[in-house]
């Protein structure tokens, strides 16, 4: 077959094909490191977290730094519900979700009335303002000693969740293309062109007789189930939920992976937390004290060379190389 | 009587400028209306009015026999009273497909499903394929707005004011920016316009505003100073001083 100048569009949403190779990627990773299974779950569990700040950011030009209040939420919930008595996975997932789905539709409802810094402003006021409550509630919660005890059941009453982290990273790589599978089919839905017009420019969406705030809101509680979901599963596979887990730490670090692997695709919300959290772990191993002036150093770089971060860059080094191999197919 | 689209006396404020002052018209289904005057005349001011993102300092806007002061701009579309932009407003990244795609399934009230592909709602393109060999710009329908021509933008806006059915149309200057040669493409597409929609057009192309309008309203410092049929219109010499007259005379503060 000829080839007809189409390129993989690495701005766009995965498509099957994409979906799949990340399949093989995650695949790979538990053939590749079968001895860091812990920290690629969480790495999986905080892809969560990151694809749905992008569905805030990248998709919708929402501005927030409090996106860890969703996922906290969603850790919580699945953690106090397992510690409990409730301990079977799927259903922690379910509580993770409606948790964070329910934070979203608040969080959204209060956020979304305003915009630009005063919206920025909210969404930290109510994720510290949710830290606080985890903190001060330490009956339900720990507090700062954070909730331990988490036994989740074994998967399909079989696989347990032990501490070579195999079920652990199996079931995060599922419930992750899982999710991941879902957001496609939104974005390609009525409702995934209304929020890319929403994006370019809401005055415009309204002058075609759409209400623009109940379908960002609508997208706040989508948010808020995928960061819950993210939430539960670090619950379940870390057994141990921690006040870092709504902190403005995770929040500022989730919008750091999302710059540095560039907004508005899943693929650079994936790339930017795994370059992110891969380089905090074996540069923090090497220099504890530095780590972090380097993730600065990293970070501005990305963003000089590479503004649309490192999806965004792949993409232009892709365009040029078939355009230098294929001189006529590309105009 | 009562007009599908009535204005009793509007007025507006800003702080101590009057941007109109006392504005009354009426549009019936079927009605080619022209708004005209110089720069800073108050021309788009009325537009927003009508439309809902001004509110009035005085005066009432009735759509359909109702006071449609306490309703929304988009409540407004969704009653039918659809406006265009002055300048250009369209989603650079979506092509003009999803832009009908997006008037089509608001006026079905589906914008917010969740899990049908929008690609395939085949009933959905049909009537998109319709509006866009309406418009002549079949070939257009897949290439990023971002990218076509100024003309061909002008273009897919009428095509999305009608994809939402409107039955009061509100054209802001739908040829403004447009090259000489290529506003008879605009012009085609107006003559094409529904018989029974009533349009009310802003437009300084004045071949344009003689050949559709077939009633004119003259506007200088927010008032109206003549209205009447363009045959009178161009001969009236209040009409032709006020305007050239008030155009330089107001290109200073526009």
């Amino acid at each position: 077959m000829a080839w007809n100048g189409a390129l993989p569009n690495i701005r766009a949403w995965p498509d099957a094909a994409g979906i799949g190779s990340i399949a093989l990627t995650i695949l790979a990773g538990y053939l590749v490191f079968p001895d860091d299974l812990a920290l690629l779950a969480r790495i999986l569990a905080t892809s969560l977290l990151v694809v749905s700040l992008d569905l805030l950011v990248g998709f919708c030009g929402i501005i927030t730094l409090g996106q860890a209040a969703l996922f906290g939420a969603g850790a919580y919930a699945a953690g106090i519900a397992a510690v409990r008595g409730l301990s079977e996975p799927f259903s922690l997932l379910a509580i993770g979700a409606a948790a964070g789905g329910l934070t979203g539709l608040v969080s959204g409802a209060i956020i979304l009335r305003a915009h630009g810094l005063a919206q920025l402003v909210l969404s930290i006021a109510f994720a510290q303002l949710l830290a606080e409550t985890a903190n001060k509630a330490s009956w339900l919660t720990g507090g700062s000693d954070g909730l331990s005890g988490i036994a989740p059941a074994p998967l399909f009453g079989e696989f347990r969740f032990d501490l070579l982290g195999r079920t652990g990273y199996l079931f995060s790589a599922a419930v992750l293309i899982a999710v991941l599978a879902v957001l496609r089919a939104i974005a390609g839905s009525p409702f995934g062109l209304l929020c890319r017009g929403i994006r370019a420019d809401p005055v415009r969406v309204r002058a075609m007789g759409v209400s623009v705030y109940p379908a960002l809101l609508k997208m706040y509680i989508i948010s808020g189930i995928v960061a819950g979901v993210g939430g539960a599963l670090s619950a379940i596979t870390t057994q141990v939920v921690g006040l870092d887990s709504v902190g403005f730490d995770l929040s500022a670090s989730a919008l750091v992976m999302l710059v540095l692997g560039g907004a508005g695709s899943l693929y650079g919300a994936l790339l930017g937390t795994v370059t992110f959290m891969l380089f905090q772990h074996f540069v923090s191993a090497e220099n504890p004290f530095h780590w972090l002036t380097l993730v600065g150093v990293l970070l501005i770089a990305v963003v000089l060379i590479a503004p649309r971060g490192l999806a965004g860059a792949a993409r232009t080094i892709a365009s040029r190389l078939v355009a230098r191999w294929h001189p006529q197919a590309s105009r | 009587m009562s007009a599908l689209l009535r204005i009793e006396r509007v007025s507006k404020n800003f702080g101590g400028l009057v941007a109109s002052r006392n504005v009354s018209l009426a549009l019936e289904p079927g009605d080619r209306v022209a708004l005209i005057g110089p720069n800073g005349a108050g021309k788009t001011t009325l537009v927003n009015m009508i439309a809902g993102l001004l509110p009035l300092s005085a005066g009432r806007v009735m759509f359909a026999g109702q006071d449609i002061a306490r309703v929304s701009a988009v409540a407004r579309v969704r009653m039918g009273l659809v406006r265009t932009f002055q300048i250009s407003r369209l989603f650079p990244d979506l092509t003009p497909r999803e832009h009908l795609g997006l008037a089509v399934l608001q006026r079905q009230r589906r914008t917010g499903h969740l899990f049908r592909r929008f690609e395939a709602m085949a009933e959905v393109h049909r009537e998109i394929d319709g509006l866009l060999a309406e418009l002549g710009i079949e070939a257009l329908g897949g290439r990023a707005a971002g990218a076509l021509a100024y003309g061909e933008q002008r273009l897919v806006e009428i095509a999305i004011a009608l994809a939402l059915q409107p039955r009061v149309l509100l054209l802001d200057e739908p040829a403004a920016g447009v090259p000489q040669g290529e506003t008879r493409r605009i012009v085609g597409a107006l003559d094409r316009l529904p018989a029974d929609l009533a349009v009310l057009i802003i437009e300084h192309d004045m071949d344009l505003v003689f050949r559709f309008a077939r009633h004119i309203i003259v506007l200088a410092e927010g008032e109206v100073i003549f209205e009447g049929a363009p045959a009178v219109a161009a001969n009236d010499p209040h009409v032709r001083q006020a305007y050239l007259g008030s155009y330089v005379h107001g290109r200073g503060r526009a």
